[in-house]
């Protein structure tokens, strides 16, 4: 029986420890400024940003040496692809002034000789001129020269080989012996947003909650004379434990509505990809939003003031998303940074959204993101105790 | 000449007083100095490859026969890719693509070899993904290389058989190439195209992050008259003294960040070098006045911090570095303009990248100017602000 109103004191205190976390975020605007109002609009802003998902019909200069039916046809090839489209040039003095007005984001040359060194039988080359200003765009520009240059090459083999006096089929068996095929597996659609903003949308929860926790408790040993927490709760160390779960309850509260609007509404609502169900996002996010409310109390020791927690830590949003690997290949990380980035919720946050939603993955391949998550909360609500205890001494 | 002399005292007295303040507290010295010289170790460190090199992608061989394992061979010999996953099956090597294990894989199917000597045209699929998008395209890049030397391969010896000159092989298998030049980052650098613009950018966030803060923590410690009396009562030696220091240390930062990068790690310059001292120093004097103007805005501390943190970490994707602005919805292309990284990322696209001259971005350094003028807009309403301390603390 005594072990029944042991539990019923625990709770009863967590509930009330909840309850008044409750009423310092909805009661501070500043703290519902960034919990609530970014958490709801932040998405939208940064999804509206990459609407347009693909770069098509970027402008690119042409100058034709060369000037026959032959190298126009080549050229309208080009202009053809989704991703270009072309506009002629005088000459290259023209061409460069355009590109500094950025009309035109490349420039492509067909030499004097293309036609001739074709009929031939010489090898010709087609400069491209890119600069790497916006990688997106460099990125498609060399992509779409690229095929038509290589379907031309294989047309031309082809043309040559008939000539030769080859059947269709013999021809196409010598041009081409084996026939390639580019498959893109997962963002088929080679979108930017579907790339870029699911890890984002991931990171700005990670960052609001962080910002967001760092205010009230910046707040809280801002208004305490000694820099403490607080003088009434948690007075005795081994009660701080409660403190840290009474607190994190009202976060995890609020957060599994917003995360779930984040991470579920928004993909859908902006056509982003959305393989994972509900309740698989729900798995992931569970220990995700544990190990960011710990890691974001264990960090409280460092914040004294309301102020100095968005001061110290919001140009880390910036770094966050380098080390999720989203950009950079994790296989290029030099190994003291891929150790780094596992001291944070987001890196495995990303990675395991990333590949349930984007890549369609089932929850059992996200297993290790899954456990580094469950080990972090344990870690950092370990590291909480020991955080809030070194405070409150 | 009194009036004058007394201004330069008054500034001084700031700028001392100011001094003392950063030193006690360790914040200042973090925000201006430290998060700057970490994330340049950052970024420095973790690309310092240029271009992701030996991204790890998979072989999925049914064949096993004598041009599978050249092929495979080939790829090994690759710079760009990492070929040591072998899979047993298109699921496998899927499985493992979803696991971020690889970003690419390339699958020789059954009777390859057979196929091709018969000229049955057998087809080699290659999977690579866009959503890593950087080592997706590199690996889409190496397969692209490999399957056109399988081909060619295929096809050089039949040529050779058939006695055509070794001289007319190439332009046979080949009869058009692209010559890809990318002015002003030959290597095509990732590193390069991206610490160019992502550390001017966190220092613009630095700056006015900091500058509300210092302006904005003064307002809620209510320590602003003995401020204004120290710069007597003036508000813009108040704003000059206070500011200076953070002035010269940024500015410092941002000179040295040219001089590093494009006199010592060699960065690609087409345009005058002074271009970008320019460009740096007139991004530090627009990001201190948005910082102002944020504070001078919302004479809150912690309401100018959300306002100004919000923003200014927006900034590096409105710059158009990651996705162009010109393709965005036209709203965003207008709320690009509010952002003077918008303005330093064009000047130093046209005349830093193409030598493009004061010509072309005459209108983009105007642009940058109309920052200067922003705190004046809200200069009064500060000043009241620290006079009277009529705005919330908490």
């Amino acid at each position: 029986m005594k072990f029944f109103s042991h539990i019923k004191e625990v709770l009863a205190e967590l509930i009330s420890i909840t309850r008044r976390e409750m009423k310092t975020i909805f009661t501070d605007s500043g703290v519902l400024l960034i919990l609530i109002i970014a958490g709801f609009g932040y998405p939208l802003l940064y999804s509206t940003v990459y609407l347009n998902e693909s770069v098509d019909e970027i402008p690119v200069g042409i100058i034709d040496e060369c000037g026959t039916s032959y190298s126009r046809s080549f050229a309208s090839k080009i202009n053809a692809t989704r991703e270009v489209t072309l506009e002629s040039c005088v000459n290259m003095e023209d061409a460069i002034n355009r590109m500094k007005r950025r009309e035109i984001h490349g420039i492509i040359v067909i030499p004097k000789e293309f036609s001739k060194d074709i009929q031939t039988g010489k090898q010709t080359t087609v400069s491209l001129y890119v600069n790497m200003a916006t990688f997106f765009i460099y990125k498609n520009i060399a992509l779409a020269c690229n095929m038509v240059m290589l379907a031309e090459d294989k047309n031309i083999s082809l043309a040559r080989l008939q000539a030769d006096g080859l059947t269709e089929q013999e021809a196409l068996a010598s041009a081409e012996p084996l026939r390639n095929q580019m498959n893109i597996l997962f963002n088929e659609g080679n979108g930017f947003a579907s790339f870029f903003v699911p890890g984002v949308l991931v990171l700005i929860i990670h960052q609001l909650l962080f910002l967001g926790i760092g205010m009230v408790s910046g707040t809280r040993r801002e208004e305490n004379a000694n820099h403490k927490l607080s003088d009434d709760v948690a007075p005795h160390e081994k009660k701080v434990h409660r403190f840290i779960l009474g607190q994190a309850v009202a976060y995890m509260l609020i957060y599994s509505i917003v995360s779930a609007y984040i991470l579920i509404l928004v993909p859908r609502m902006f056509g982003l990809p959305h393989y994972a169900s509900a309740w698989d996002i729900y798995r992931l996010t569970f220990p995700f939003l544990l190990a960011v409310i710990f890691f974001s109390q264990t960090w409280a020791i460092f914040i004294r003031n309301r102020e100095t927690g968005m001061v110290m830590f919001l140009f880390f949003s910036v770094i966050l998303l380098f080390l999720s690997g989203l950009t950079w290949p994790v296989s290029s990380f030099p190994a003291f940074w891929k150790y780094f980035s596992y001291i944070f919720p987001g890196t495995f946050g990303v990675q395991g959204y990333v590949k349930i939603n984007c890549m369609g993955a089932d929850f059992s391949v996200i297993r290790t993101e899954f456990i580094a998550l469950w080990i972090q909360a344990i870690i950092y609500f370990v590291t909480a105790c020991f955080s809030y205890r070194y405070i409150n001494k | 000449m009194r009036k004058s002399s007394n201004m330069l005292n008054c500034i001084l007295n700031v700028f001392v007083r100011e001094g003392n303040i950063m030193l006690n507290r360790p914040i200042y010295l973090y925000g201006t100095i430290l998060v700057l010289a970490f994330c340049a170790i950052f970024f420095v460190s973790l690309m310092y490859q240029g271009l992701p090199q030996r991204v790890p992608v998979g072989v999925v061989d049914m064949d096993d026969s004598y041009l599978s394992r050249t092929a495979i061979k080939n790829m090994e010999a690759m710079q760009g890719i990492d070929v040591s996953r072998r899979f047993g099956s298109y699921h496998d090597a899927r499985l493992a693509m979803q696991r971020g294990e690889i970003y690419g894989f390339i699958e020789f199917p059954e009777d390859l070899y057979v196929n091709v000597v018969n000229g049955l045209r057998p087809t080699v699929p290659v999977y690579y993904t866009e959503a890593y998008m950087v080592p997706g395209t590199l690996a889409y890049r190496n397969f692209m290389q490999i399957a056109n030397v399988l081909n060619g391969g295929v096809r050089r010896t039949t040529m050779r058989a058939k006695g055509v000159p070794e001289a007319d092989i190439m332009p046979q298998l080949q009869p058009i190439t692209i010559d890809t030049h990318s002015i002003c980052n030959p290597w095509s650098s990732y590193a390069i195209y991206l610490i160019s613009i992502i550390w001017p950018g966190i220092l613009s966030l630095c700056i006015i992050v900091m500058t509300v803060f210092t302006i904005g923590y003064e307002l809620k410690q209510k320590t602003t008259p003995e401020l204004l009396e120290k710069a007597g009562g003036s508000i813009i030696n108040a704003l000059i003294g206070k500011l200076l220091p953070y002035f010269i240390i940024y500015l410092l930062m941002g000179l040295s960040f040219v001089v590093l990068a494009y006199r010592i790690f060699g960065f690609p310059l087409l345009g005058p070098a002074w271009v970008m001292a320019l460009n740096i120093t007139m991004l530090v004097l627009a990001s201190h006045a948005v910082g102002l103007f944020f504070i001078g805005l919302f004479p809150v501390l912690r309401d100018a911090l959300s306002a100004a943190s919000l923003y200014s970490i927006l900034a590096l994707s409105m710059c158009g570095m990651t996705y162009p602005v010109e393709m965005m919805i036209a709203p965003m292309q207008g709320f690009a303009q509010l952002f003077p990284l918008r303005q330093y990322y064009l000047i130093y696209v046209k005349w830093a990248m193409l030598d493009s001259g004061i010509g072309d971005v005459w209108i983009n350094m105007l642009g940058m100017c109309v920052f200067f003028f922003l705190p004046f807009l809200i200069l009064g309403r500060l000043k009241d602000a620290m006079v009277k301390l009529n705005y919330p603390t908490k």
